[in-house]
């Protein structure tokens, strides 16, 4: 059983999300419930920064798909940001990247949502 | 008893009333070969005897334990009654007065002894049916020296009678001076033994204890009427009939006087026991009634399982435990500190308005913080005491009794009401405190049950889950053609896997290969599986090229799968006759392919998107077909992600480079099995650590027939 930590920080209109551990079946319910508690906030300009995770499995991907309809819906979106090659290499087989934005660094990501606003 | 017993009774008895006829034939009838004295002791034994016999004949009747204690007396006499007086009128018929001895020297005929036979025979009846009566009462709650006790005065009353023949009287009676003869010494003392343990017995009435308070006014007064009755006999004429008795024969005399004096003697106790016993009676039933409604409970409640019905149930009967007005149960939210009204019994509205008032929770507070039960018994008066809505306090009193949980601290309180003030004293406390206790395991019987249940159907479900990836999966590796070699394996991780993999012929010369990977590991993996399953079956031979089936699978897919669940799928077809091979990558671990004229094994990786992510538009524009040569020497390699995720002790992967070096090391030393090779590896790599689900289809264009 490995661990899981997220850390949530607000800026403005963009929330970030920060993943450290092991996102698997026994933590993604501890994952869904953060991004979960985004949406009930009405906060859709989402940003889910991979710095600090070493591992992800497919329930963890999971969670993404079973929210990212509703966060469009609303005109928002979730971009990911700092994932390992590890990491990123997991989303990259299942085809991932082209069904999410994702970005080397988090303020790449801030600013396509800033421009986004405007 | 009945069948067999009935005539042994029967004929037992007839030999008791022969013998008692037998006795006082010797005693009365002039036998010139004995002194009169000597007939009359032999006499005197034959009655002893008969005593003895009836008493074997009536204690093989039904017995009286059979008989409710209360009844016992009330049967004694109804039973003995008809005797009593048959017994009573025939002494009357015998002349009172003087000389009576007179009369019967003149007249010794043979149905005066009939007679005089009868009237003892009856005497004898009654005698025994008054020791048997006594015998009922006295061993009720024995010791071990009860019974001894009880025939010690049995055979104490009979060797007294036996003494009293040879000196012709009754030493104990009236009038009879104690001399040095050395048998009137032995007499006096058997007998004064004998009234002792008369007295000794007379103390066993402890039967008083198991009647309720109704039981012991009606046993009261039948005790007293029958020693009333037993008193006024004495009394009246008709002692001197039973003095005559003894004329007739000393030993019935004796022995009916004495057990009459007996009977008395153990009426007299008992309604001593009775009257003490009265005053505290009503507070002895509650607490039998408390303690057969705790055992009641407590039998039914561990039956239970239905939570709320259990609920329902304890607080029904904290109505009935401590005879309350009215009785409701506050459960404990989960996660918080807060508590819910889970069941309630008679609870009028006004008692509802002060539940949900602030002061109230206070209460509740107080008790859970202290984790003791709570009396007010006096709600009128007492301090930061809740009040109903409009303010207005209510009188009467309340007690709350927490249920602590083994784990998880409190649990629940019960309260109980009573629209009377000082309702509830220490006992009752006590009493649902031993009520909570059982009611807390009953509870936790409860959710433990339904935790069990909840179990085992998830494991049916897995083993269900089970069965079902088991019969997707092929039974038997196909034949494709002479040169084409084929190994394949699946080895799920936990009970159930999500790896999938599949043959289908579409023509004469082109087949199918698919394998996949479903995401979850439970029943609705499976189910997911088999829908894939049914779905590239029926699609297969349709869409030759597996790129347009991949877009008809993920269009008929999406709608039917949870947006968290995808698939990641590798769909080839081999052309055997143009030893082509065409794939399509849905999201899917890269294909390993041997390449026979390069000589080397490499990943290829067309580009991809997961079935059941998209709708279709981007699905339909990024997924890419490649063809390539599959010429003799050519090896295919399909796996899926849980070949190359295995972790080793240090959290390594064992990751594509040495998956590489394996197929190279495979390729370079001819091996006849390849999935037994990397099998090996990847155990040694991963030792003790569980791995994800294993698959990998290996599919080798032989060169020759050599089986290269």
């Amino acid at each position: 059983m490995h661990g899981f930590e997220i850390t949530r920080q607000d800026n403005q209109t963009i929330s970030c999300l920060y993943v450290k551990g092991f996102l698997d079946a026994h933590t993604a319910p501890k994952f869904e419930e953060a991004l979960q508690q985004l949406v009930d906030e009405q906060r859709f300009n989402i940003i889910v920064n991979f710095n600090d995770l070493t591992y992800i499995s497919s329930a963890g991907l999971g969670v993404f798909m079973g929210l990212i309809e509703n966060v469009r819906t609303n005109n928002g979106d979730i971009k990911l940001s700092n994932m390992t090659s590890k990491v990123f290499k997991v989303f990259d087989l299942l085809g991932f990247p082209n069904l999410y934005e994702i970005y080397d660094k988090e303020e790449q990501a801030v600013q396509k949502f800033t421009k986004a606003e405007q | 008893m009945d069948s067999k017993k009935r005539p042994i009774k029967f004929f037992l008895s007839m030999i008791a009333a022969a013998l008692v006829f037998t006795g006082v034939f010797v005693s009365k009838s002039s036998i010139s070969v004995f002194s009169s004295t000597m007939s009359n002791v032999i006499g005197d034994g034959f009655i002893i005897a008969a005593l003895v016999v009836q008493l074997l004949a009536s204690k093989n009747s039904a017995s009286l334990n059979s008989i409710p204690l209360n009844k016992r007396l009330y049967k004694f006499v109804v039973t003995n009654f008809f005797l009593i007086i048959l017994l009573a009128s025939g002494v009357a018929i015998i002349p009172a007065g003087t000389g009576l001895v007179e009369s019967l020297s003149e007249r010794v005929i043979i149905d005066n002894i009939v007679f005089v036979s009868i009237i003892c025979y009856l005497a004898v009846l009654i005698s025994t049916s008054i020791f048997l009566l006594l015998y009922g009462f006295i061993l009720i709650k024995r010791t071990k020296r009860t019974k001894n006790y009880f025939w010690a005065l049995y055979v104490g009353l009979l060797l007294f009678v036996l003494i009293c023949s040879f000196l012709g009287k009754n030493i104990l009676g009236e009038g009879n001076q104690l001399t040095k003869n050395p048998l009137h010494i032995a007499a006096f003392v058997v007998g004064i033994i004998t009234i002792f343990l008369m007295v000794i017995n007379s103390y066993r009435n402890s039967w008083v204890n198991y009647l309720n308070k109704n039981q012991k006014i009606t046993c009261l007064f039948t005790a007293i009427l029958i020693a009333v009755l037993i008193i006024m006999a004495e009394r009246s004429n008709s002692a001197n009939l039973l003095y005559y008795i003894k004329d007739y024969s000393l030993a019935t005399g004796i022995f009916f006087d004495m057990t009459k004096d007996f009977l008395l003697i153990y009426l007299i106790l008992s309604i001593f026991s009775l009257l003490l016993h009265l005053p505290t009676a009503g507070i002895f039933d509650k607490k039998v009634r408390q303690l057969s409604s705790l055992h009641q409970i407590g039998s039914v409640m561990t039956k239970m399982h239905n939570f709320e019905k259990l609920l329902d149930l304890i607080t029904k009967q904290t109505l009935e435990v401590v005879e309350a007005d009215s009785a409701w149960l506050m459960m404990k939210n989960k996660n918080s500190s807060s508590f819910k009204l889970a069941a309630s019994s008679r609870v009028p509205a006004n008692l509802m308005n002060m539940i949900k008032s602030n002061d109230y929770r206070e209460l509740l507070n107080r008790i859970s913080e202290k984790k003791s039960p709570l009396i007010l018994n006096d709600l009128q008066r007492a301090k930061n005491v809740p009040v109903d809505r409009q303010s207005k306090k209510i009188g009467g009193s309340l007690t709350g009794v927490p249920l602590m949980s083994t784990s998880r601290g409190i649990a629940g309180i019960i309260f109980a009401y009573k629209e009377m003030e000082y309702g509830f004293d220490q006992e009752d406390s006590e009493m649902i405190q031993a009520y909570a206790n059982q009611t807390m395991i009953a509870i936790e019987n409860s959710i433990l049950f339904d935790e069990s249940l909840e179990r085992e159907r998830l494991q049916q479900e897995l083993n269900v889950a089970r069965e079902i990836q088991l019969k997707l999966l092929p039974k038997e590796i196909p034949y494709m053609a002479d040169n084409i070699k084929i190994e394949a394996v699946s080895i799920p991780a936990y009970e159930v896997g999500g790896d999938y993999y599949d043959f289908i012929k579409l023509t004469d010369n082109q087949w199918g290969i698919y394998v996949g990977d479903v995401s979850g590991k439970s029943v609705s993996a499976a189910l997911y599986m088999a829908e894939l399953k049914g779905f590239v079956q029926s699609l297969a031979r349709l869409y030759h090229s597996p790129k347009e089936l991949m877009i008809k699978v993920n269009e008929t897919l999406y709608p039917n799968i949870d947006r968290r669940s995808f698939i990641s799928l590798m769909a080839a077809v081999i052309d055997l006759k143009e030893n082509k091979i065409k794939f399509t990558r849905a999201g899917h671990t890269p294909l390993g392919y041997y390449e026979p004229e390069a000589e080397e094994w490499k990943m290829l990786r067309p580009e991809g998107l997961g079935l059941g992510l998209d709708k279709g538009k981007i699905f339909n524009r990024i997924t890419d077909e490649w063809e390539i040569d599959f010429a003799p020497g050519s090896i295919l390699f399909f796996y899926t992600d849980g070949v190359t995720e295995v972790f080793n002790s240090e959290n390594e992967e064992f990751g594509d480079e040495r998956l590489l070096s394996t197929l190279e090391h495979c390729q370079k030393n001819d091996v006849s099995s390849y999935k037994d090779v990397i099998l090996d590896e990847l155990k040694s790599f991963s030792q003790e650590n569980k791995p994800d689900d294993i698959t990998m289809v290996i599919i080798k264009h032989v060169k020759n027939k050599k089986g290269n």
